[in-house]
This record gives C-alpha cells, structure tokens and sequence, in this order.
C-alpha cells in the first residue's frame, strides 16, 4: 500500500508494481474487511479487473482505484440507493461527469460507499445498508455523511474515495476518521447528468484523501467547468497541485471557538483548535480570536429550507417513478418527519425567501473576509459520537442533536465558500479530531496552501491504528 | 495598487526620513493632475529605498515635494527631528542643506559659465561656509567622486563627459554633508557602461558619508542593484514595498510582475515570466491619466487578475511575506518563479 494516490500511481508508472496488483489489492481488502467496516455496499469488481486488462486511459492516476459515494454521483451498472429503502435497487445506465473525469484521469472504480438516507445524517447508519463503522473505533461512527468514503480511506481500502458534502459531510467523516476533506466552491464541480435543486448550489462533490496533494490534483482533474453549468467557480489563477504546494502568504486567520448558534463545543475541541492555530502562528500567519458574525437563524432557516424543497422534490419524483403512493417503510422515520413537514407547510414565498437568506448570510460572512483571509473553527463541536447516538428511527432525538454536529460546516454550504477540515490531533478516547477552515467563494487554492503547510509542519497519520 | 497603507513604517526604529501622507496636486485648465495620492515612506540611516515605477507615477513628483521643491499639496515630511513642511523660507534653507538632490540631466544642472572648482563649492558659498572653499577641500571632493582634480579643475560642463557632469553634481551634493541624498534617475542620461561607475560611486558615497538614500528610477536592474528596499509606485500610489534582495523572484504586485516582465533576463530567455501575460502589445498600452485616475484600485484597468473589489476598494499595504507589503486583493504566491515549488510536491504528469 502506498501514501496516497499520487504515490500508488506513481508506482505503478514505474513498473514498481502493476495496476492489476493494486487493484486486486484493494479488492482483497474491501472483501477481508468489508463485514467489520461495511464501508461498501455495492461492488463492480469483476468489470473494474476487465478495464484493467483492458487498458485504461493515460491519465495522472492511471490505476488507482476509487470508489464513489451511494449518493448524488452515477456509476452506470450500480444501483443508487441513496440509503434509502425507496431507491433500493435504482441501477444507473450512464456514469455521472464525474465518475468519467475520474475514469479519464485513469482511476478504477470499485464500488460504491455507504451513506446516511439522503445524506441527512451526520452519521451513517442507514436501515437500508446497516451502520458504517469508524476503523478508529468500531463503536464509533464514521461520520457523514460520506461516512463510507471515509472508513474506506482511513482503513487504507483504496487511497482516495468520492464523497458530497451539502452540510458538511465531507468534511465531517473526514474530521471523524483523521482524513482530508475539502468541500469545493459552489459551481467547482459539475453534477451533470442530474440538474440540481434547490439543494444543488449548497451541496459540492470532491474527495477524502489521506494527503493534500491527492485533494489538489484531483480538484484539477475534475473542476474544469461543463459547458451549461448554472454555477460556475472563479477560474483558478494557476493550477490547484502548483498552488497547494506553494507556500502561502502571510494569511490573516481567524479563530473561532464558538458557535453561531451559541451551542456547547466541548473543550477538547477547543484545545485541538488552539494548537492548529498555534501551529499556524509559528509557519508565521496572522492569528486573532473572533467570533462567526452571521445571523445563525437565518442562516438555518434558508438552508433547511432548501434542503427541504430538494427532498420533497427528489420524493416525489421517486413515487411518480415507480407509479405509487409513499409506503411507510420507503422512508426512515426521520427523514418521513421531515418529508411530512416541509410537504404540510411549505410555501412559494417561503423558498423564495429561503434563497434569499443564504445569499444574506454569504455577505454577513464575506464581510468578515473583508478582514481574514481564513477563518478557523473546529469541524465537529463535540467529539466524535458512537454508532446509534445519531438515530434516525427517533425523529426526536435527531431533531435535538441532528444540528449539533453541522453547526461548524453547514455556513459554507449556505454560503458556497469552499471549506476543509484537516487532522487535528486525537481526543481522550484516541479518536481523531478535525480543524475545519473556511475561504471566500474561489479560494481553494489558499486553502490547499495552508494545508500542505500544515501538513509537513505537524504530519498527520491517516490509517486508523489497525491498518497501518 | 495601488492602494496606501503605512504597515511598511518602522516606527519603532530611529529613522533618517519620514514621510507621511504625501499628496502632490497641481491644478491644470481641466482639472487636477493627481501625481502623488498618498504616500508613506520611511528610510533608515545608512539605507537606501529605491522608488520604481514607470514614467508618469510620480515618483519624481514625490522625490521633489520631499525636498519641498515645491512643497507638496499635503502631507508631512521630517527630516530627522525637523518637521520641513511649513518651515519659514530661512529655517527651510538650512534644513534643505541636509538633503541633496542628484538628477537626472547633468549637463543642464550645471551652470555652463563655472568652473568645476567653482562649481563645487557653489552651495558652500551660499551659506557662507568659508572654510570649506579651500583648494585642498575642492580637491579631495572631486578625488572622492573619481574625477581628477588636476584634469577636471579648471574645466567648464561643456568640456566634460555625461559621465563626469553627474560625478560634479554628486560632489556638489557631497560639499554640504547632506543626510539624505535624493537621487532622480540620476544614471538614465548616461551610458550604460558610465552607469555602472556612477551607481557604484554613489554607493561608496553612502558607505563613507554614512548617507541614506533615496534612489528614484524605473530601470528594475539599476534600482535592485542598489537599494536595500524598493517601493513600486503607480499613479501617485504604492503598490509594493519589498527587499531588493530576491525581489525577482518574490514580487507578488502584479504591477511589480509586469515591470519585470519588461526586463530581459537569462530566466526570461526561454519564457515570459508567470502571471503577467504581457498582453500583446502592452508596452503600448498608456496609462490612464493621473487626471482622472481609476477608483479603488488605480493599476486595475491593466491589471490580468482585476475583480468588481478592485474597482469598488482601495487595497491597503499588508505584509505578506516577513518585509514585503503588498496592496492587492488578489496577491498569488503561484506568480512568483513557479520553479521555486516543490517539483516533488506536484508531480502528477505522467513520464510518457
């Protein structure tokens, strides 16, 4: 096994070892550690193994295998669940634009990974598919909701896996199994074939990685602009690999300990936050304690909202699908909750507003970006939960505590602003904790930047302990 | 910038010069010419800021108000302790002495009708400093500034080289025992192997007059080549104060890359450097005009990477490598010599 995708391609150019070794690899390991994990819940092993034979493009990652989120992407001949019981079986006849980038670029896909029920969770333990367990700790959640993507790359299963993130579920499974996550702009990467809703402007597709550089390469593989697109990133002044592994300016950061919504971060947290921003201090960056200065309320309203209006939609077009009506085990019982509400009480004038007040809370914040180039916050408010904590069969307790966990990330997404949470240390019970760090719209690159910097100041580890 | 700023001051060191909020207006038939708009500069003993920008930014405007010839629309400069703005005519005089200027024409600076040895000693015997008039003095001076006293002594401006009327004047300036010395393109009259002499003369002088400097040209090479720090000025504004030591490679104005682009170099011999696409036919572009100079930030209507920001607010001066100010909203480190990244950081390309 290699350090990370760039190095396993690198190898495999070299002649150090073949594709087909890499492949059949990360193949045995799905299978010998699929049970435990349950990482993977869909399979293409056999025609992954003919592409291999059968020559796959030149690309900067020609080998690599990957795996795609069950969830917003399509992998042709793999069913899109979305871990849900209503899309159980969805097969998909043509890959999404950013599974061909992938392919192009030479990756192989494996499969598919695991995800919370419309990604509605900031753990994944869907009915559907089963709990996905963290390879720090196997009582332990994943976090979500690429929860998946992150077991796989954090058990060393494939080197980097795709992941979305329209709330922070990038972000936060990468926080939670000590991995790499960057949310993309709005508009950065396409979603074609599958025009968004009105969730598609808050949602970004990329990747987990164990390595920076993964992240960068990755994001200029797969971020050209697709003809058409309704959102469109600023173009990047130089490439993100150049950018990411050139040493940043003197940036002006912004630390924030606490939450919009004034919600408890438990003092671990802080700490493992404190010591990033000591650590940027001492690669010379400017450091100042601030608090978020957006109007949190509103901020959730619009986004719920939209969110909302997104999964009433993708429903119903579900139900008109299939020509029935909604069964009471086609949805989690939270998901249901939220489905039913939005349906009794949604109005025009209430999405119309709700479109509006993220755009209010992007100049709150941008306002704020006026005077820091970054702002540093903690991902996870709490350290990471333990599998069932976030149970979606108790509409109740989700409603309680379904917020807490996106409280640090979900702005960016309202927002657009392209965000990234790195490995920050690990909590009392050893596992890992995430420092998350928000730009203004186009500045991934500053943010690969500082990654990489912070990256071979402090070096993390990203297998979890079992699989190194 | 060109934006303003004073994070580049020192104000915590001793300093020879400072200037603060220079603003340099001259009233024309239509309007105003707006030659400085703010400038903060400050220089330490025995330092030398050279002052880069194209012709037309104002930085001889800048160079001429610090010396209050004439004194600038608003704005202070000390001299030392000496505050010079609103200094009565007599008390301005005295404190002029202690700052010389060196010009560019140095055939026109001299009065055709003197001698060298009168020359010289001009500004002496204005102020009546009888003592120094001495032969032994004039002769030591013009031995100071290269030139031989027995050759040059009795010669008139016309009967000397470019090359030797500028070692004249620098003499001239040198009799006072000036602090500061203000130089004006003082070499681009001059041949490019006379430049050479006269830029490492000054730079003696420095070195034994124990002078500070302030050194105004819009040649990169020649103002690297002997300043400590460079301010970059565009349209009466800063763009960029950074240590002439690697500034090649380390200027992030994108003015700054765009002077530097004009200059040929062994690097550039293959490509033009990064960043600035010297747009086809750039060299002609003119700049706007100093009458109605662009909002927020003024080099924007040429600048490659200019947003809506640029145009709606000024950028102010921060420090984004320890020494080096920048006034931009869209400072990118990827511009500088992209050879300085770690090639085994990004090494995606394929072999074949």
């Amino acid at each position: 096994m290699y350090d990370d995708a760039i190095a396993t391609a690198a190898a495999i150019r070299s002649g150090e070892v073949s594709a087909r070794e890499v492949v059949e690899d990360a193949i045995g390991r799905i299978e010998k550690d699929g049970p435990t994990l349950n990482a993977v819940v869909a399979e293409r092993f056999e025609r992954a193994l003919a592409e291999v034979d059968s020559g796959l493009p030149a690309g900067p990652l020609q080998g690599v295998p990957t795996l795609v989120k069950d969830l917003g992407m399509q992998v042709a001949g793999l069913p899109l669940t979305r871990g849900s019981r209503l899309w159980d079986g969805d097969v998909q006849t043509v890959d999404s634009e950013l599974v061909r980038r992938y392919r192009a670029a030479g990756m192989v896909v494996l499969g598919m990974t695991n995800s919370p029920e419309l990604g509605k969770n900031a753990s994944t333990e869907p009915l559907l598919h089963g709990p996905t367990r963290n390879p720090w700790s196997t009582a332990h959640s994943p976090g979500g909701s690429s929860g998946g993507a992150a077991a796989a790359v954090s058990a060393g299963l494939v080197p980097v896996a795709h992941g979305n993130d329209g709330g922070g579920s990038i972000r936060i499974p990468a926080s939670a199994c000590g991995l790499f996550g960057l949310k993309p702009s709005r508009g950065r990467v396409t979603t074609y074939p599958v025009a968004g809703t009105l969730a598609a402007p808050l949602s970004a597709n990329h990747v987990l990685t164990r390595s920076v550089r993964d992240s960068a390469l990755l994001l200029d593989l797969s971020s050209f602009p697709m003809p058409g697109d309704a959102f469109a990133a600023p173009t990047p002044s130089s490439p993100f690999v150049e950018q990411a592994a050139t040493a940043p300016l003197r940036l002006r950061i912004g630390l924030v300990t606490r939450r919009a919504d004034g919600g408890v971060v438990s003092p671990e947290v802080v700490a493992a936050v404190r010591r990033t921003a000591a650590l940027c201090e001492e690669l010379g960056h400017v450091v100042e304690e601030t608090e978020l200065a957006y109007d949190a309320d509103l901020a959730m309203s619009g986004f719920a909202t939209l969110m909302g209006v997104s999964l009433l939609a993708q429903v119903q077009h579900r139900l008109a699908e299939l020509g029935r009506e909604l069964r009471d085990d086609d949805l989690e019982p939270f998901t249901r909750m939220i489905h039913d509400h939005y349906l009794a009480t949604m109005t025009p004038v209430q999405v119309y507003d709700a479109n509006a007040a993220v755009q209010q809370v992007g100049w709150q914040l941008g306002a704020q970006l006026r005077e820091f180039d970054l702002l540093l916050t903690p991902t996870l408010p709490l350290p990471v939960p333990e599998l069932g904590v976030l149970d979606t069969t108790d509409p109740s307790v989700m409603w309680e505590r379904g917020g807490d966990y996106s409280s640090f990330t979900a702005v960016a997404n309202a927002t657009g602003m392209p965000a990234m949470s790195l490995p920050a240390g690990l909590d009392s019970a050893g596992l890992p904790l995430g420092a998350h760090v928000i730009g203004d719209l186009g500045s991934e690159g500053t943010l690969l930047a500082l990654a990489t910097q912070l990256e071979s100041a402090a070096p993390w580890e990203t297998l979890a302990p079992s699989y190194r | 910038m060109a934006g303003s700023g004073t994070a580049h001051l020192r104000t915590d060191r001793e300093r020879s010069l400072v200037v603060d909020d220079l603003v340099v207006e001259f009233p024309v038939t239509h309007g105003t010419v707006h030659a400085v708009s703010g400038l903060n500069l400050d220089l330490l003993p025995g330092e030398t800021l050279g002052i880069l920008g194209e012709s037309g930014c104002g930085k001889s405007s800048a160079g001429r108000a610090v010396m209050q010839l004439p004194p600038p629309t608003s704005g202070s400069v000390h001299l030392g302790e000496v505050e010079l703005t609103g200094l009565k005519a007599r008390e301005m005089r005295r404190a002029r002495a202690r700052m010389q200027l060196v010009l560019q024409d140095p055939v026109s600076a001299l009065n055709p009708r003197r001698k060298v040895k009168d020359l010289v000693v001009e500004g002496l015997e204005i102020w009546g400093w009888a003592e120094r008039r001495r032969d032994t003095f004039v002769d030591e001076l013009l031995t100071s500034v290269g030139l031989d006293p027995e050759s040059v002594r009795e010669k008139r401006p016309h009967e000397l080289s470019g090359g030797q009327c500028q070692r004249v004047c620098i003499a001239r300036a040198l009799a006072l025992d000036p602090e500061v010395l203000i130089c004006d393109e003082p070499v681009s009259s001059l041949d490019v192997s006379v430049q050479a002499q006269i830029l490492n003369l000054l730079e003696q002088a420095r070195e034994r007059y124990g002078l500070s400097m302030v050194f105004i040209a819009h040649d990169v090479a020649v103002v690297k080549n002997i300043s400590d720090r460079v301010l970059v000025m565009y349209l009466g504004k800063t763009c960029e104060v950074l240590p002439s030591d690697g500034l090649e490679r380390n200027a992030l104005h994108p003015y700054t890359r765009l002077l530097l682009a004009s200059v040929p170099s062994e690097a550039d011999a293959d490509r033009a450097p990064a960043g600035v696409e010297a747009a086809p036919g750039s060299k002609a572009v003119e700049l706007p005009s100093p009458l109605d100079p662009p909002s927020g930030c003024r080099f924007r209507t040429r600048c490659p990477l200019a947003t809506d920001r640029c145009a709606a607010e000024e950028p102010r001066l921060r420090e984004l490598r320890p020494g080096q100010f920048v006034a931009c909203h869209h400072p990118d480190p990827t511009l500088a010599d992209p050879t300085l990244a770690d090639p085994t950081l990004a090494d995606p390309t394929p072999e074949e």
